[in-house]
């Protein structure tokens, strides 16, 4: 006689997590912006409140490819539908053996909070992503390299770094900075239910007052890309 | 709280009685007649502030003075009270249009000066007295105030020092926050990475005033060059520590045997806090405490939830856990606070003292908490405290700290925290359990790998490849290529025993079996009994049930009764296969998992835990240190071959090595034999000179022989050297001679050497244990016989009688001194 016997697939496990809400996948985001020449006073502050301050903080080299995938016969409809879905392919240059990271990140949601709370998936994937992608008919909209300085704090990731515009030529060294002044972002994941680390994240913030304003930015403000 | 509820009375009052008994009541007041009610009370004299009561009497007097007219009509009082109003609004605004002409005829307003207040000068005079008093001593408080910190600050030996600038030097060392009044600070090391629970908050404060100045008073007044006192300057800070921080603790390590007396050992702890301690010494006290206290912890837990063969024992302020048989490891937490009270001293037992006996692993049952013992001098105590284990145990849990805050960033910078590198490329990479973290699983080197292996080392290949090569593990590989070398490198080593019960069936009958079976696949298990009486008979039924099922693999299966298909499904069917039929093996490299996987999202690598690395650490302490011991004794026992040992200065704490050489003194040129020894936790690994390997256990006995053994070997090998050096020639030489009286253990050896002209032979025999023999024997023979059995004179060419020679009485240093002189002697 057979039992019934319930085997759960992985699909099931998947969808149970995300519905029970313990897959991490929203993200809290505080930006701020510090001229270059303030740079080694901010990096000396924020050694001090971040976790192994004795050492000198590790130094990132990312390159950063965004492509979006819509659909380009269509009229361009107004409203955030239209513009597609911005999905970002990130690979570390100082660590080529680490596998590449898809992100793909929400709209902002719109309430009080401390921070910008958004939806946020991060994948790690193969190197093919980017033919990948482009098989989907997701088409390469700009791609820019990072470099800079990245801390933590606890759960909460501090990076500090300078967008690169990529040169004349196919040549990763040809860079241009694109501004004069380093991106500061304080970001942490968390689950829909647990909103308390939000807490953390701005009084870190409040830490930095005086030097960096960091704060929650409206992106709709910004203008549309 | 009571509710009063006011109720008007839904009753009308009674006017009249009719004589048939109906009431009339009085109607209540309308609308209108209510109003004029209300009306008549507005007194449009007034002009609304309160009256007074006595003014209010007046009035009321002159109303019931004043006839009561009934009004002609509702409104009539009200009319005549505005008409009044308004007469006397029109003359006051008669009188003001006249007093405002430009320019004034008929009527001017000048003020009216008020008459000044009466000039009491005396009382204002003592009212300002008091008042400049009270200023002038605030003032003259403040300018004292002043004038002593000035002098302080000028004094050039003051003894008290500031507060704001001590609180400035204790900010440079501790972490202070500010709440509401108090100033608290953290000497926790929650900010390394500890986990535990205790918040480690102190106090700061101002110390006592009292105290302070009367003393520089006193000592300023003395003399200007007074020595300081010995407590050096005094601290205007204080610093509360919590209770049960107060004091010093140490982590007390030691290793004890069994066979020791078990007595109330106590052991004073003479680091006794002092009252007015700096704060510096009090708070890195107190922090010590707080460390030692979560170490001991973490190991109690531990002691506890491990499950080892002989179970660690945790009483108290106490953990002995079994290192070797026989041999224990003392762990406890020795925590004396300021009050002269030791707490938690390793008592072990109380009552006489007396032997326990090899029963015990009942080793610590005293309490903790003893009384307090007034501290003479320090009392030896008899267990030794290992300071390095001490500080090992220190070592490892800076190390757990240290994992709790060193996760690896992650590069790119969206990459999840706190994952290790191999984990982060699991996924893309599509590792199974199997991969990661690399772990082989346990395969049983058949025949075929045996082959393989040693095929591969007999082609010089190094051992790591032939592992990568034929798949089996490094150290299978290293086993079999040992067993090969003892075996003298002629055969192939077998594959070893296994264990467990033999099997009932041979792999013959098996075959037999499966012959049958597979001619005809519907045999039952009692048909396949019956069929082979001679083979099956002494089995049962069941025996050979499992013989087909588990060793064979013959199950017996029905089908399952599934409903049928409808044209939908099939339809699906040929649309899946349809869709995956195109796909290559590049575009299935990319799949990550499919149905059905199962992967962890916990770290499969563990580390051991505190308890299990100290243990580990103390075990090799303790077999290093026995090896130590074990050699050196036989370097002072043996001066024949000279036992020289090197240890390596650079060890970790899990494995050392020494090099030993043997060489006999004024022979080193002929030979050296030279012996390195690994020590590991619980075994030693030799590995002499010609390539053997040996692994020991930690029996002392193990290694002392095997030296001897060396030391027999080296002897009998120098001997052959030596004879190459003199002229004579070897004859044999036996490594492991069957002759002889039996060694208890290893092996004799015998060498035999002929002199250079030939006429004297040499044999010496020479075992581990038994004293070397030497024994000469010349030819001719000197007492040589013609009898009736051999009748020629030519034989007298054979060798003699073997003579002993008397080692002891001969002249020499040692052994292969004594030996040299023997071939010399007899080569003339």
């Amino acid at each position: 006689m057979a039992l019934p016997v319930n085997i759960p697939h992985a699909g099931e496990t998947i969808e149970s997590a995300l519905k029970n809400q313990i897959v991490p996948d929203q993200e809290f985001l505080l930006q701020g912006s510090v001229l270059d020449t303030s740079l080694p006073v901010v990096i000396d502050r924020l050694r001090g409140l971040c976790d192994n301050a004795d050492i000198p903080p590790e130094t990132f080299h990312d390159h950063e490819v965004v492509y979006i995938l819509k659909d380009f016969n269509a009229p361009a409809t107004p409203g955030p539908a239209g513009q597609g879905v911005m999905l970002r392919v990130r690979r570390a240059v100082d660590h080529p053996e680490l596998p590449y990271q898809l992100r793909y990140v929400g709209y902002p949601e719109i309430g009080n909070y401390p921070a910008v709370l958004r939806n946020c998936l991060d994948v790690p994937v193969s190197s093919n992503v980017c033919e990948f992608l482009q098989e989907l008919g997701a088409k390469l909209d700009h791609e820019f390299m990072a470099k800079g300085y990245i801390m933590k704090k606890g759960r909460i990731k501090v990076t500090i770094f300078k967008m690169y515009k990529i040169g004349a030529g196919m040549s990763k060294d040809n860079l241009e900075a694109m501004t004069m002044s380093h991106l500061v972002e304080l970001s942490v994941l968390t689950t829909k239910t647990d909103m308390t680390v939000a807490e953390d994240l701005r009084n870190l913030a409040d830490q930095l007052k005086p030097l960096v304003q960091l704060e929650r930015l409206d992106y709709r403000r910004l203008g549309p890309p | 709280m009571a509710d009063i509820r006011l109720e008007v009375p839904a009753e009308n009052s009674v006017l009249e009685v009719l004589y048939d008994g109906t009431e009339l009541y009085q109607q209540p007041p309308t609308m209108s007649e209510n109003l004029t009610q209300l009306a008549r009370k507005i007194d449009f004299a007034t002009d609304g502030e309160e009256v007074t009561t006595e003014e209010k009497k007046e009035e009321e007097e002159e109303e019931e003075k004043q006839p009561f007219q009934q009004p002609h009509w509702p409104l009539e009082e009200v009319r005549n009270k505005v008409r009044q109003a308004l007469t006397e609004m029109s003359v006051l605004h008669d009188l003001l249009v006249i007093v405002k002409q430009k320019p004034p005829q008929y009527m001017v307003l000048d003020p009216v000066h008020a008459e000044p207040p009466e000039q009491k000068n005396y009382i204002q005079f003592l009212a300002l007295k008091k008042s400049l008093q009270s200023a002038a001593t605030i003032l003259l408080n403040g300018a004292e105030r002043l004038r002593t910190s000035q002098a302080e600050m000028g004094r050039p030996n003051r003894t008290v020092q500031d507060f704001h600038i001590e609180l400035l030097r204790l900010r440079q060392n501790w972490r202070l926050k500010k709440v509401a009044k108090t100033i608290i600070g953290d000497l926790s090391y929650r900010s390394a990475g500890s986990m535990f629970r205790h918040t480690g908050i102190f106090e700061v404060s101002k110390a006592d005033e009292g105290a302070g100045p009367s003393a520089v008073v006193g000592t300023g007044s003395a003399s200007p060059i007074s020595p300081l006192p010995s407590r050096g300057l005094q601290s205007s800070l204080r610093v509360t520590v919590p209770t049960e921080l107060m004091g010093s603790a140490y982590i007390f390590v030691c290793i004890k045997k069994d066979e020791e007396d078990i007595c109330s050992a106590q052991l004073n702890n003479c680091d006794f806090v002092a009252g007015d301690t700096p704060w510096q010494q009090k708070l890195e006290k107190a922090q010590n405490v707080l460390f030692c206290k979560e170490l001991f912890s973490q190991l109690a837990r531990e002691a506890v939830k491990l499950t080892p063969s002989i179970p660690h024992l945790v009483v108290g302020n106490q953990i002995t856990a079994t290192i070797f048989p026989g041999i224990h490891l003392l762990v406890g937490l020795c925590h004396s606070d300021g009050k002269n009270n030791v707490r938690g001293k390793p008592t072990t037992g109380q009552g006489p003292p007396g032997t326990c006996g090899p029963t015990s692993n009942m080793v610590g049952s005293g309490s903790g908490v003893s009384t307090g013992t007034v501290g003479g001098g320090p009392t030896p105590s008899k267990y030794k405290h290992e300071h390095d284990l001490e500080h090992s145990l220190h070592q490892l849990l800076h190390r757990v700290y240290h994992h709790s805050f060193q996760h690896p960033l992650p590069h790119p910078v969206y990459a999840p925290m706190g994952m290790s590198k191999r984990r982060r490329a699991a996924g893309p990479e599509g590792m199974d359990k199997n991969q990661w973290p690399s772990e082989i699983s346990r395969r049983v080197a058949t025949r075929d790998d045996i082959a393989a292996v040693i095929a591969l080392y007999k082609a010089n290949h190094v051992l790591r490849e032939i592992s990568a090569q034929t798949g089996v593990a490094l150290q299978v590989v290293q086993n079999l290529v040992k067993r090969f070398c003892d075996l003298g490198e002629d055969e192939l080593p077998a594959p070893l025993l296994k264990s467990g019960r033999p099997k009932l069936l041979s792999p013959r009958t098996l075959k037999v079996i499966s012959r049958q079976v597979r001619a005809n696949p519907s045999l039952t298990a009692r048909e396949v009994k019956e069929r082979n009486p001679r083979l099956l008979s002494h089995v049962s039924l069941s025996c050979v049930q499992q013989a087909l099922h588990n060793d064979l693999g013959f199950k017996s299966f029905h089908a399952r009764r599934k409903p049928l298909m409808t044209k939908r499904q099939k339809e699906n069917r040929v649309k899946f296969c349809k869709k995956y039929e195109v796909w290559d093996l590049e575009t299935w490299r990319s799949v990550l998992w499919s149905d059905e996987a199962t992967f962890s999202m916990i770290s499969l690598m563990k580390d051991q835990t505190l308890l299990e690395q100290i243990i580990r650490q103390v075990q090799h302490n303790f077999l290093r240190l026995r090896t130590m011991y074990v050699i050196d004794q036989l370097a002072a026992e043996f001066k024949d071959p000279l036992i020289v040992s090197h240890w390596n200065a650079f060890n970790s704490p899990t494995q050392s090595c020494v090099k030993i050489n043997i060489v006999t003194q004024g022979y080193d040129t002929v030979l050296r034999t030279k012996l390195v020894i690994h020590i590991f936790e619980r075994t030693l690994k030799c590995i002499c000179r010609d390539g053997k390997i040996m692994t020991m256990s930690f029996e002392p006995q193990e290694l002392r022989n095997l030296i001897l053994c060396q030391i027999s070997q080296h002897n009998m090998a120098a001997l052959q050297v030596l004879a190459k050096y003199t002229g004579w020639t070897l004859l044999s030489s036996e490594q492991n001679i069957g002759t002889g009286a039996i060694e208890p253990l290893g092996n004799a050896s015998t060498v035999m050497l002929a002199s250079p002209s030939g006429n004297k032979v040499i044999g010496v025999h020479s075992g581990p244990h038994q004293r070397v023999s030497v024994y000469v024997s010349s030819s001719p023979r000197p007492d040589f016989y013609p009898s009736t059995v051999v009748m020629e004179q030519r034989w007298e060419h054979l060798g003699s009688n073997w003579q002993e020679v008397r080692l002891d009485r001969m002249e020499g240093r040692n052994f292969l001194n004594k030996m040299e002189l023997l071939m010399a002697a007899l080569t003339a």
